[in-house]
């Protein structure tokens, strides 16, 4: 009993304050999941929590301007607390923090390479959104639409298809990251588009004769009027071999533009060819101009499936007349050799990104789907090259308020579930290495996660969604039907 | 008539029991079947952290225990007996009003032969009955405004460890203040008040789902399917048999009459009741998919109720067959129907976890290792709780198609289960060790058969071309793609497939060799290839000798000839053609 307050004090001092006095040097390289060596973050961002491969004890030192705190791993993950995080990342702006790594061996500390991390000047948007849904897609129990402060490790729903019958949600959209207003899908039971408009709920029915499909991928205009989406004919099948897993393709579609104030569908010659499918919508920050993805139509889907590739084009749009340009620029003709989706003009207007790969339109079940982009100013076209993965899908992607965060869904940690990742795009364009999003014990939470992370999107505050409203309006309401207006 | 209660229980619930092992055995096992279960702490910390996540966890960790025969039907007749005992505890009624306290227990055991009606119904019933039997005895004497206490906090307690049963407790207090105390019934209503409060306030901030969900036994079914009656029949007998125990507590009875008449009451409300719910059909496929996960496939084959015309039941007694090494030869001696009578779906058009899984087994079976991936993975999200069964095969998908790490992810799921985590850690030597699964005859097997080139999935017969070029001689791809030649009854291709395929004298399957004879017959010739015996010949002669006499008869030779010739191709040909 004598030894109990010594021990009980060395417990305290080992939990409390994890800083050692390394005995040598261990120079073999290790890794850490998440992976956040020589990363950049934004000084918003959650505790990077990480963990080592091994289980051994370790210690980890964190020092950057003017602040510095040690910790003790528990089973080899490391908790960063909080509040310290906060104000380590408050005090660093625009420099390095060091990560020192201690591993106890034989009784000793024996120090490793230490890592840096970048901390930005600029802050991200505070939240992201999501879906979590099983990466099959041709089946499903339960899935929901979500959104995290990445400030911590908040998680809260925005919609869960429980509340439905179980249906499928999908396809979330904000008016230049606006919480307040929203519009996503549901299919299957309680069918319709939801719309949410400063609160209010509506149904609508978005399917007209005139129109191939329901609506189906979103953008909304900077002025929160209109919404540019798309109309598809999708089929999905299988690969029997190889990496891939899943082909999505489309038979036909076309894009349109919502007035949602009128609930009227405008369209144009130019964007509604039978000769070619045009999909991927997107407004430019001033909203004169749409930018999309197009291709010819080939013969036979899918047996032409690789045949299939989108280039990247821009239409003017104006708001006031609600009318569309006569001429449909081409920024980057994909050839027989590449296929372009997700186009996303940075806020501030200079750089669009796009997801890039060799055909066809889904990227997100594409491995060679890597992220592009365009400098505006000067047509110039560069790769996101290192925030990219080599051989795993980096695909939907969406820009944070100032235009300096890009959060994009990536299956770079396991090869089938996708996972945020936030990469920092300078003002040339260049990206930095992205890192995934921080979980409070990230690999207990992302090997469990059964769920993929779908449609990562930056909003500018939390959405305040009233999920049983939701629920009533889709269950009750007949729902709102749109017209279509050809000019 | 003092030893009464004591031998009755003891009856009781031997009679339940053997009554749950005899009508409810398969769906037991199909609860095990359809339940990926975390036992690890965070798991059931996060499971309790549901509204009513207690009994859903209670009923996850005796689940699990019904993969091993009689289990099922043990624990919860075991079970129902304890509750009916502790009712007729709680309400402190004679001996003889014992069998009426069974009817309820009876009625949420018959409710479970529904596959949709969840374990944590049951378990939460029983909740319920533990919450009356500290609240009715705590009533006795107590005033009313610590049993208007006790009964709200109670009933708010249950609300959030087992869900809508609370209504039912608010309910039962309801009732059992009327008949003690109906000066005060005002005051019996403050737990339902409170409940309502509460359930309206969660439905309201969308964390539970909908109204009926939230009160009423629905809560307990599968909301895709809407709720038979049946399930709410125990809310009924609950609150009834409370009034009748209170209204008769002081009576005791003379002779053992009452008691056999509640007991005959019981019996036949058994019998009716498991007569109301019970689906055969739908039990067969439980059956057949319980016998399908155990790799039990003689037990399919044997199983003469599997004949059912139903393609799901066709699919998997040619599954059976295959694995029996039957395929195609004797693929006649059961109805068949077109190359659906081999798989019924494919991947992308079935929305039916049961079909998944039935598609999942047939693809792997083939060696259609990507498609039985994609089925496997909607059958695993298809079920509100997972399948452990198709988690397995994932495994093996993820193991022979090269992506060890999310093999992992299914391994390390699997190993938080109590029955399924052994296999999981047998799995974990193939990880990132391609000798290892180059060593084991199944992996092996299945990974001969992927393509070397990629090709979109199209349909069984067009697949298996491509897993016949990766695999000539595996046999379990050939039985499927000759039994599919012959299904789709396209001659033409019959005829070329058996020249391209056999030398002269050289054995052939006897039903392709029926076909190939019927192609030429059909085209009034005889083959010169050497490929027919004169044995299949002589058949043939007789077998339209047969079919004509009974033509001209003006009989009917499907019916007519089907003991002789039910086996043969050319017995398919005029019964499909029907």
């Amino acid at each position: 009993m004598k030894k109990l307050p010594v021990i009980v004090l060395s417990v305290l001092a080992f939990i409390s304050c994890g800083r050692v006095a390394p005995a040598g040097k261990l120079a073999e390289d290790y890794d850490i999941f998440p992976d956040y060596k020589e990363v950049t973050v934004p000084p918003n961002i959650a505790p990077l929590n990480f963990c080592m491969s091994g289980s051994s004890a370790y210690a980890l030192t964190v020092e950057g301007a003017g602040e510095v705190f040690s910790v003790k791993s528990r089973k080899g993950c490391f908790h960063l607390p909080a509040g310290k995080w906060k104000r380590l990342l408050k005090a660093s702006k625009g420099s390095d923090l060091r990560f020192s790594i201690a591993v106890r061996q034989d009784g000793k500390w024996l120090e490793m390479n230490p890592f840096t991390i970048h901390v930005a000047e600029e802050e991200a948007s505070p939240y992201i959104v999501y879906r979590l849904i099983p990466p099959g897609y041709g089946m499903w129990r339960r899935m929901g639409i979500y959104q995290r402060n990445i400030g911590n490790f908040t998680q809260t729903p925005v919609y869960e298809n429980k509340l439905t019958g179980d249906n499928c949600v999908n396809c979330h959209s904000f008016p230049s990251r606006d919480p307040s207003s929203m519009v996503f899908h549901m299919r299957a039971r309680n069918g319709g588009t939801v719309l949410v408009e400063d609160g209010e709920v509506h149904k609508l029915n978005t399917k007209t004769d005139s129109t191939i499909s329901n609506l189906v991928y979103p953008y909304w205009h900077p002025s929160g009027k209109f919404i540019a989406f798309s109309v598809n004919k999708t089929f999905q099948t299988y690969h029997m071999a190889g990496t891939e897993r899943i082909e999505v393709y489309d038979s036909a579609s076309d894009v349109v533009v919502l007035d949602v104030d009128a609930r009227e569908i405008l369209s144009c010659p130019l964007l509604k060819s039978g000769a070619s499918f045009e999909t991927f919508p997107s407004f430019s920050p001033d909203g004169k101009s749409l930018y999309f993805c197009t291709s010819k139509a080939v013969g036979e889907m899918p047996a032409d499936y690789r045949d299939v590739h989108y280039s990247l084009c821009r239409i003017d749009f104006d708001p006031a007349s609600r009318s569309f340009g006569e001429r449909v620029d081409t920024l980057f003709n994909a050839g027989d050799s590449s296929s372009v989706s997700f186009p996303r003009v940075s806020p501030d207007g200079r750089f669009l990104v796009f997801t890039r790969h060799e055909f066809g339109t889904f990227s997100i079940w594409h491995g060679d789907a890597d992220l592009w982009g365009v400098d505006l100013s000067d047509g110039r076209l560069f790769s996101l090259t290192a925030a990219n993965s080599p051989e795993s899908t980096d695909s939907y992607h969406s820009w944070s308020s100032e235009s300096r965060w890009l959060v994009f869904s990536s299956r770079r940690a396991d090869g089938l579930y996708t996972r945020p990742y936030f990469t920092y795009v300078s003002e040339d364009g260049s990206a930095s290495k992205a890192f995934m999003l921080p979980q409070k014990n990230p690999r207990k939470y992302y090997r469990e996660l059964m769920f993929s992370y779908n449609i990562p999107e930056f909003i500018d505050g939390k959405v305040k969604s009233d999920r049983h409203g939701i629920a009533s309006v889709m269950r009750r309401s007949d729902g709102e039907n749109l017209t279509y207006h050809l000019p | 008539m003092k030893r009464f209660p004591l031998i009755f229980i003891l009856l009781a619930t031997a009679a339940a029991i053997v009554l749950l092992q005899l009508g409810e055995e398969y769906e037991f096992f199909f609860r095990e079947q359809t339940l990926l279960f975390d036992n690890s702490l965070s798991g059931l910390g996060s499971g309790l952290l549901q509204v009513g996540g207690l009994s859903a966890v209670l009923a996850g960790l005796i689940t699990q225990f019904f993969i091993f025969k009689y289990a099922g039907a043990l624990i919860t007749g075991v079970l129902a007996g304890l509750g009916a005992w502790n009712l007729w505890k709680a309400t402190k009624a004679p001996g003889w009003l014992l069998p009426l306290c069974f009817l309820p227990l009876l009625s949420e055991c018959i409710s479970l032969a529904d596959q949709f009606y969840s374990y944590q119904g049951f378990v939460s019933f029983l909740l319920l009955i533990l919450a009356l039997r500290w609240y009715l005895p705590y009533c006795e004497g107590k005033s009313l405004r610590a049993r208007v206490v006790a009964g709200t906090l109670l009933t708010l307690a249950l609300f959030v460890l087992a869900g809508p049963v609370a209504s039912l407790l608010a309910a039962c207090i309801f009732v059992w203040t009327l008949v003690k105390d109906a000066r005060h019934w005002y005051a019996a209503l403050i737990p339902a008040a409170a409940l309502a409060a509460l359930g309206y306030a969660f439905f309201l901030s969308g964390i539970t789902d909908n109204f009926s969900r939230t009160f009423f036994a629905a809560g307990y079914f599968d909301e895709l399917v809407y709720p038979r009656f049946f399930i709410n029949l125990s809310w009924f007998l609950l609150p009834a048999v409370l009034a009748v125990a209170a209204m008769f507590r002081k009576i005791e009875a003379r002779s053992v009459i009452p008691a056999a008449v509640l007991t005959l009451l019981a019996a036949g409300f058994v019998f009716f009741g498991f007569r109301a719910v019970n689906d055969p059909l739908q039990y067969q496929l439980l059956k057949e998919l319980h016998f399908a996960a155990r790799g039990d496939w003689k037990a399919i084959y044997d199983d003469p109720a599997g004949k059912d015309p139903n393609y799901l039941f066709i699919n998997l007694r040619n599954l059976a067959k295959s694995h029996l090494g039957l395929l195609p030869d004797r693929l006649f001696d059961s109805p068949q129907n077109g190359a659906k009578s081999v798989l019924a779906a494919s991947t992308g058009n079935n929305q039916n976890p049961d079909m998944a899984s039935i598609m999942a087994w047939v693809y792997m079976r083939m060696g259609d290792v990507a498609a039985a991936q994609n089925a496997a993975f909607d059958a695993l999200v298809g079920y509100k709780y997972g399948n452990p069964y198709m988690a397995r095969m994932l495994v093996q998908t993820n193991l022979v198609l090269g992506s060890p790490q999310i093999a992992e992810k299914y391994i390390s799921a699997l190993e938080k289960t109590l029955f399924h985590a052994r296999w999981a850690r047998g799995q974990r030597r193939f990880l990132g060790d391609d000798s290892a699964i180059a060593a084991d005859p199944l992996l092996s097997r299945y990974r001969s058969c992927v393509p070397s080139e990629d090709h979109l999935l199209s349909n069984p017969g067009s697949d298996l071309r491509y897993i016949l070029e990766a695999a000539p001689t595996d046999s379990a791809a050939l039985g499927y793609y000759r039994s599919i030649l012959l299904l789709e009854g396209n001659l033409e291709e019959i005829k070329n497939y058996v020249e391209a395929t056999y030398a002269p004298g050289e054995a052939i399957p006897p039903r392709l060799e029926e076909a190939y004879l019927l192609y030429f017959r059909s085209k009034k010739r005889m083959p010169d290839s050497g490929l027919i015996s004169q044995e299949v010949v002589d058949r043939y002669d007789s077998f339209i000798a047969r079919f004509n006499e009974l033509t001209k008869k003006g009989l009917d030779p499907v019916q007519a000839i089907r003991g002789q010739f039910g086996d043969t191709f050319w017995y398919y040909m005029i019964s499909v053609q029907r």
